[in-house]
């Protein structure tokens, strides 16, 4: 069985900086098994190019991040699909189809997010994926 | 360039059942490059927790955090872990 994931959106990466409790919920995840994952497409909306990009550099640079491949692009592109086929007005972007379809490959685990309805309409169909905020 | 990777024959015990199952799905791929894609991938897997609990714990020594935010951490962790893994 692959061990579950614990997927960061583009605003919670620095948030495991900052962010004490945070901090301490990747930790016993993390400590329990579950690998942590940054789908490289978020440094899209993570960076910016300045100084201030620092923490999340840093953090990116510690679990390395994940490119994506054909066959998770095209679960994206599926999970976005479902989603306008749903009748849902609002179509969820690219960037949070890619990070729901990395968890979605997997399975098993928990997306962190600032702000999941997006995320939650995406994964509807994988019940052992959750949408949390940090 | 191609880059050859140096090989190394090692004598190991398995699950039997799991070998089986490894060998029917690696198919013409061979048992050998199977078990070593799927080595590689969880050390890749393991690397990435301990960079990340190393980080974790440098963070934690110059900004440490109070124990009922621990226990709220936690609580949380338990909580997702137990519907995820239910």
């Amino acid at each position: 069985m692959t061990d579950p994931v614990v997927v960061l959106d583009s605003g919670v990466i620095d948030q495991a900086v900052g962010n004490a409790e945070f901090r301490w919920l990747l930790r016993d995840l993390v400590e329990q098994g579950w690998v942590p994952m940054i789908p490289t497409v978020v440094l899209a909306e993570a960076t910016t190019g300045r100084a201030s990009d620092a923490p999340v550099n840093r953090a990116v640079e510690q679990i390395g991040p994940v490119d994506t491949g054909p066959s998770t692009a095209r679960l994206a592109g599926r999970l976005r699909f479902a989603v306008r086929r749903s009748g849902s007005r609002r179509i969820p972007g690219g960037i949070d189809a890619i990070v729901a379809a990395h968890a979605a490959e997997v399975g098993s685990g928990v997306v962190f997010t600032t702000d999941p309805s997006d995320l939650q309409r995406l994964l509807i169909d994988f019940p052992r994926v959750l949408v949390k905020k940090p | 360039m191609v880059e050859v990777m140096a090989t190394q024959k090692v004598s190991v015990t398995l699950e039997a059942d799991a070998i089986e199952r490894a060998r029917r799905t690696a198919g013409p791929r061979g048992l050998s490059s199977y078990l070593d894609t799927a080595l590689a991938e969880k050390l890749e897997r393991d690397e990435k927790r301990d960079a990340l609990l190393t980080y974790l714990d440098e963070l934690e020594a110059t900004d440490p955090t109070p124990d009922a935010t621990k226990h709220r951490a936690r609580r949380r962790a338990e909580e997702i872990r137990a519907t995820v893994m239910s």
